[in-house]
């Protein structure tokens, strides 16, 4: 159930002196079961265009994503590379805003921050809080929405490490209580190999998908030696995308 | 210290208003000519243009007038402004429209519009909203273009649909804007509204100040001048300011 059938066939763009640049080429994969896949690619090879694209913010494409094979609306969340808070809405009003429901919900998502521990933010503006309190009230506002495939695009990527390993470890629980497919784009190897079920390596644009590799190590058993070996196994055993790691 | 604090921020523009009105006194007691009443004069005709309530009268039309006016510009103004900075098509072929509007001396649109339309309250109306209109949607259009467009993009990655994103994501980031045509668009219109009035209205401001004029009554002039100086202090100080602040609450 909830399979999610991703098939872009073609993306390109033009630039500002007619030349046109493939940025994606035959790329398809499945997203099903709520699993958690991580995408790997150089820089520049259109890992935010494919994002932007599940996402419904590029409709200038050819190729199709479906929903359990039907073309039917599919609902997304998004958790950018920057938080993209409403700096004039409060925390509790940025998270709101992303659902229709119109009954009181405050406490639904202040049971949410406080897991994330924001629980004395939730009327705090967003140019208060420090830069790793707003990435995870965007967490939140990304988990808050109910939707069929959450999107994350480097969401972690300007945290200090310590700060860094603590929102991947929210992420998990939050992914653990409210499972849903996700898909998670990062450059950094051994973060995508402690959080993903799955990591799918990309060639640089135009794009396609050149690995997919299941990782078969317990989520309690993810410490920093088994991802080294993991890590090291992996670059040992494929020489072919090596040089993407 | 908060008492104290905002006593002394109180004091220096009573301070300049105080000294504006001693020039005044000094130099209309030095010049001593019929040209330049003094400030107890005027005051003293103020006060009686207030008991025999004509200057309510035609202060209240004048009010209505730039009221409606200045509430259609902004609505107007608005929408274009922001429709013209978020599509380029749009803008490249109305811009010239745009620089013959801003050009056209008010007088003309004015003149042209009681021609047109006749001598009634709608044609004056629209003569003022046609003046105000231009300056608005620039303003407004130079928001649109500033928008912040991945903001815009996490309005539709989360579906928040049109009204939504324009009430919480668009709206907010054009309020700076919203406000600055909002000041310099009431100044405006009170100096337009009262040519309006002088040229072919029987009523308010403009219409009297005509009258003063044609009777020589230089002292009503400045009486009914000061009048509107005290609504406008009054506007800016309960209504501008306070929507100044609640907009940057969150800064």
């Amino acid at each position: 159930m909830n399979k999610l059938s991703i098939d872009i066939k073609d993306k390109a763009f033009v630039t500002a002196d007619n030349r046109t640049i493939n940025v994606i080429k035959n790329l398809s994969f499945e997203l099903s079961n709520n699993e958690l896949i991580c995408i790997i690619g150089p820089s520049g090879c259109g890992k935010t265009s494919l994002l932007n694209i599940i996402a419904g913010l590029d409709k200038n494409f050819s190729g199709s994503i479906k929903l359990d094979s039907s073309e039917a609306n599919y609902t997304s969340s998004y958790i950018f590379q920057n938080p993209r808070l409403l700096p004039w809405r409060t925390v509790l009003e940025n998270i709101q805003l992303t659902s229709d429901d119109h009954v009181n919900n405050t406490a639904k998502i202040t049971h949410l921050l406080e897991r994330l521990g924001l629980e004395n933010s939730l009327h705090s503006y967003p140019q208060h809080l420090s830069l790793g309190m707003q990435r995870r009230v965007a967490l939140a506002r990304g988990f808050y929405k109910e939707s069929d495939v959450l999107l994350l695009d480097e969401p972690f990527v300007s945290l200090d490490p310590p700060t860094a390993r603590n929102a991947r470890k929210l992420l998990v629980d939050l992914w653990c209580q409210q499972p849903r497919n996700v898909l998670f784009i990062t450059h950094d190897l051994d973060e995508a190999i402690e959080l993903a079920d799955r990591l799918l390596f990309i060639s640089k644009s135009p794009s396609h998908i050149i690995a997919e590799i299941d990782i078969d190590i317990a989520r309690s058993e993810r410490t920093e030696i088994n991802i080294n070996r993991f890590k090291e196994s992996l670059i040992n055993n494929r020489p072919d995308i090596a040089h993407l790691m | 210290m908060m008492s104290l604090m905002s006593r002394f921020t109180f004091l220096p523009p009573l301070l300049s208003l105080s000294l504006l009105v001693i020039t005044w006194q000094v130099l209309a007691v030095v010049l001593n000519t019929a040209v330049l009443p003094s400030p107890l004069l005027v005051l003293d005709t103020l006060i009686t243009a207030l008991q025999t309530g004509e200057l309510q009268h035609h202060l209240g039309i004048t009010l209505y007038r730039l009221a409606i006016s200045f509430f259609l510009a902004m609505f107007l103004g608005t929408a274009i402004g922001l429709m013209l900075g978020r599509y380029n098509k749009a803008n490249a072929f109305f811009d010239s429209w745009l620089i013959i509007l801003l050009n056209i001396p008010a007088l003309v649109t004015i003149i042209l519009c009681y021609i047109w339309f006749g001598l009634i309250e709608t044609a004056a109306i629209f003569a003022v909203v046609i003046n105000k209109l231009p300056n608005v949607i620039v303003t407004i259009r130079e928001g649109a273009r500033n928008l912040d467009e991945d903001l815009i993009d996490m309005a539709k990655a989360f579906q928040f649909g049109q009204a939504k994103t324009l009430l919480h994501v668009i709206l907010p980031q054009l309020y700076p804007y919203i406000m600055a045509s909002a000041r310099t668009g009431l100044a405006l219109i009170w100096k337009i509204v009262l040519v309006v009035e002088l040229l072919g209205r029987s009523d308010g401001m403009g219409y009297q100040i005509h009258l003063f004029f044609q009777l020589f009554d230089i002292t009503s002039i400045m009486a009914y001048t000061v009048s509107f100086i005290v609504v406008i202090q009054f506007i800016e100080m309960t209504i501008l300011k306070p929507l100044d602040k609640k907009s940057q609450r969150w800064k």
